[in-house]
């Protein structure tokens, strides 16, 4: 399209701006679309020398010399600076496209999703530039490689691939390379869609690549070699290629003592293991083996059942469909009302649950315990995926009782060691991850 | 690398109780079981060793690929294909012997048929997956088993009612010749090493560090698998038993225990076990009767390939039907088999390797003069 049908297709927008300048002598033209440009600008690189310069050719020279700005050729087509925010300029029928692009939400974002108790408290912003100098900021390392993307046919979003150079294995970066230029759709919104484009297989259930907010996360593995994407428009960033060790690693792993930071994830796997088993334990031991523990304990489970009249798989499902759908509601609802549904759904009903006899006291301690410890893993999206692999579970123990449970549980780990991500074992004892912040071990082989 | 191989060689340390390993050797304790125990150690460090030391050789390459440069394919098909076969065999006995066990032990009330079918699925599925998620699992499941495992050995050494006299009994019956299946199955728990035969090809270098490691955990191995049920249960009573060594940890109690039988926590471990054990066993298989299949068999359907699913799922239905038509008297007459033809295949396999590795070294010493 000419720079003339651009115009005329753009100018039935209500914020398309078309302006005849004059300072008596000699006149030029702006279009822009007012809601994109940032006025200040105009006024300041535009308007304001325009109104002292005396003649055309010395503001053919201004607009040169000023910064971001390019003279058009006839057959060039303004529209899409036009809408990232450009202003073009019309001098003796030559057309200048100048940057005056407003950003919005430049201010860091205080981490809302992965919280540290003494690590830094600020995450990314929603404007990419500003992502960009945080992440330049916190790793001012000349290897630091910034490669531009626009992503989506239509939103056209701008996307930022960083690796260190040095760091980041080639092969890897073929691959992401290769992969991002597969990515087909009309929007792209939120990096979490950037992942699922990206990768090749639809049916996915492990994250294998991390989403974080946080900046300090985004420097300890740029260290460790991996590669970040920043998105516009959100605060989130993808770190790959990932392992399920990092999924399971909070930031404060790397600013707590040795000992502490071990046993927090020694807890953090053995919540894990509570959050996937329990439900299928539960029902494997009082349908098939209650004679695993000790005769009072099994005789205690029997008594706080003896008012269920089911079989223990329904009043686990019962219980464990309530629990998913408060914290589905709790997730959606605005945070006033979001602490009634709690105090509702989790003290009132799971009392009342109990006392009806549809489920039993042992039950609504489970659920419990199984929801509080899914909501220790600190990625959001392994606690999502995690969420789900009980139910697989709980189908197998009460179909096959504890055999079926600790078969689940060998398919569910060979599963995920069976996940490849950029070539690499996702899903491993011993990762062998360099250790860049002095706290993980590296492998010898 | 180096744990890779013990892992390997732990697995099938650890299984041969569920082989019936104990089994065979307890019911002839008196004709030479002894005598078999300590030939084991020397004949199996010794398999052991050579093939390591031969195959380190060929570095990354499988036992289709060495033999491909060696025999014509009128011999290498053949032999490989027996050998597939017989890989799959072994899981299978594990797989059936396995559902025998979880159906008298764990859940009496389940189907036997079902039960036989959940874990032929499961292994099915699990044997397609790659060779380098099995070996990271095998990894997963060893590491975290292995201290229950040492808890298990430990706790039924201090038993107080262990009867270390009817242990001394067994030794008046040291010197008797053995027969080849005691030798055969006394032979089976230093086999591990045999899975690098193909999963040599995961790794840049078979270079393993301490192989006295080899005769020294075995010997332990094997005497503990012997003498705990003989401790355990009398001299005399313990030929009774069918699954010696699960009647053998029914015998024990943790006091103070979250689990209160011992048997449960055996149970337990042993069901990774055995299915990782299959897993293994089948994936190799299936690849070894893969690499004799034609090329145009192995053409893949959008990225994925069906020949590995077809191989491992008709090695799956005879094992159901190999399952639900034999009993317990029956499995061990064919266990006794199939232990007698392993232990010679495998001498010969080591023989082959060992020639190939001899062959190979010296044409290379005469090319570099």
């Amino acid at each position: 399209m000419s720079i003339a049908d651009t115009v005329d297709v753009l100018k039935q927008s209500a914020d398309f701006q078309r302006e005849l300048l004059d300072n008596g002598r000699f006149k030029i033209e702006l279009f822009y679309f007012a809601t994109l440009c940032d006025k200040l600008v105009i006024k300041k690189d535009i308007t304001h020398p325009y109104l002292h310069t005396a003649d055309p050719s010395d503001f053919h020279d201004m607009l040169s010399a000023a910064l971001s700005c390019t003279k058009l050729n006839a057959e060039d087509d303004p529209m899409s600076s036009l809408l990232c925010g450009y202003v073009l300029i019309r001098l003796d029928n030559i057309y200048y496209s100048l940057e005056a692009a407003t950003s919005i939400n430049n201010e860091p974002l205080e981490a809302s999703s992965e919280m540290t108790l003494q690590g830094p408290q600020s995450a990314f912003s929603e404007n990419i530039k500003t992502n960009l100098m945080i992440a330049r900021k916190r790793y001012p390392y000349p290897t630091l490689i910034a490669e531009q993307l626009t992503l989506g046919k239509v939103s056209r979003t701008q996307a930022y691939l960083l690796y260190d150079k040095e760091k980041c294995d080639p092969d890897v970066l073929r691959r992401a390379h290769q992969m991002l230029n597969q990515v087909q759709a009309d929007t792209v919104m939120a990096v979490g869609q950037l992942e699922a484009l990206m990768t090749k297989t639809k049916i996915r259930w492990f994250p294998t690549m991390i989403i974080t907010e946080r900046p300090d996360r985004v420097t300890y593995n740029l260290a460790q070699g991996k590669f970040v994407i920043l998105l516009d428009g959100t605060p989130y960033s993808l770190v790959a290629p990932a392992v399920f060790y990092d999924f399971l690693s909070a930031m404060d792993d790397m600013y707590q003592s040795f000992i502490v930071t071990r046993s927090l994830i020694v807890m953090r796997y053995v919540a894990l293991l509570i959050t996937i088993a329990l439900p299928g334990l539960y029902v494997a031991v009082v349908s098939y083996n209650p004679e695993i523990f000790r005769v009072q304990f099994a005789l205690s489970v029997a008594g706080s059942r003896a008012a269920v009249p089911y079989p223990s798989f329904i009043e686990v499902i019962i219980m464990l469909f309530l629990i998913e759908a408060l914290v589905e509601a709790s997730l959606r609802l605005p945070s006033y009302i979001g602490s009634t549904a709690t105090t509702v759904g989790g003290l009132i009903l799971g009392q009342a649950a109990q006392m009806a006899g549809l489920v039993s006291s042992i039950m609504i301690i489970i659920t419990s315990a199984v929801a509080i410890s899914n909501f220790v893993v600190p990625i959001n999206s392994m606690s999502f995926a995690l969420r789900l692999a009980k139910y697989p579970l709980v189908l197998l123990a009460s179909m096959f009782g504890l055999v079926g449970l600790v078969s689940g549980m060998f398919a569910l780990s060979l599963y995920a060691a069976n996940l490849e991500n950029f070539g690499r074992q996702y899903f491993r004892l011993f990762t062998g991850e360099p250790a860049v912040a002095g706290y993980k071990e590296s492998d010898s082989n | 690398m180096t744990r890779y191989y013990y892992y390997f060689f732990l697995i099938c340390m650890l299984i041969n109780t569920i082989f019936f390993v104990p089994r065979i050797l307890l019911a002839q304790r008196f004709e030479g079981a002894v005598m078999a125990l300590i030939l084991a150690v020397l004949v199996g460090s010794t398999l052991a060793i050579v093939f390591t030391k031969s195959l380190s050789r060929f570095p990354g390459q499988g036992l289709p690929e060495i033999f491909a440069g060696f025999l014509p394919s009128v011999l290498r098909i053949p032999i490989i294909l027996y050998l597939g076969i017989m890989w799959g065999i072994a899981g299978s006995i594990i797989i059936v012997a396995f559902s025998f066990i979880t159906n008298r032990f764990l859940s009496p009330e389940t189907s036997p048929r079902l039960l036989l079918l959940c874990f032929c699925s499961i292994c099915c599925w699990a044997s397609t997956r790659k060779a380098s998620a099995i070996i990271s699992v095998t990894e997963i499941v060893i590491v975290l088993n292995l201290p229950i495992v040492a808890f298990i050995m430990y706790k039924s050494y201090i038993q107080k009612h262990f009867d270390w006299d009817s242990v001394k009994i067994l030794s008046d019956y040291t010197f008797k010749p053995p027969s080849w299946t005691l030798l055969a199955a006394a032979t089976y728990p230093f086999t591990g090493y045999i899975n690098f035969a193909l999963y040599n090809r995961n790794f840049k270098e078979l270079k393993v560090a301490h192989l006295w490691l080899i005769p020294v955990i075995g010997t332990f191995v094997l005497f503990t698998s012997i003498i705990v049920p003989i401790g355990l249960l009398g001299v005399s009573a313990v030929g009774d038993y069918l699954y010696t060594w699960i009647s053998a940890a029914d015998t024990l109690r943790m006091q103070y225990g979250f689990i209160e039988r011992v048997v449960y926590l055996f149970l337990f471990i042993y069901i990774g076990f055995s299915l990782l054990f299959v897993t293994i066993t089948w994936n190799i298989g299936t690849q070894m009767i893969l690499d004799c299949l034609p090329k145009r068999f192995k053409k893949t359907k959008r990225g994925r390939k069906a020949t590995p699913w077809i191989v491992a799922g008709t090695i799956a239905a005879t094992t159901y039907w190999f399952g639900i038509s034999s009993n317990d008297k029956g499995m061990i007459d064919s266990v006794k088999l199939w232990l007698s033809i392993r232990l010679a295949s495998e001498i010969g396999v080591v023989l082959l390797i060992a020639w190939m590795a001899w062959h190979k070294h010296r044409k290379r010493r005469i090319r570099h003069g």
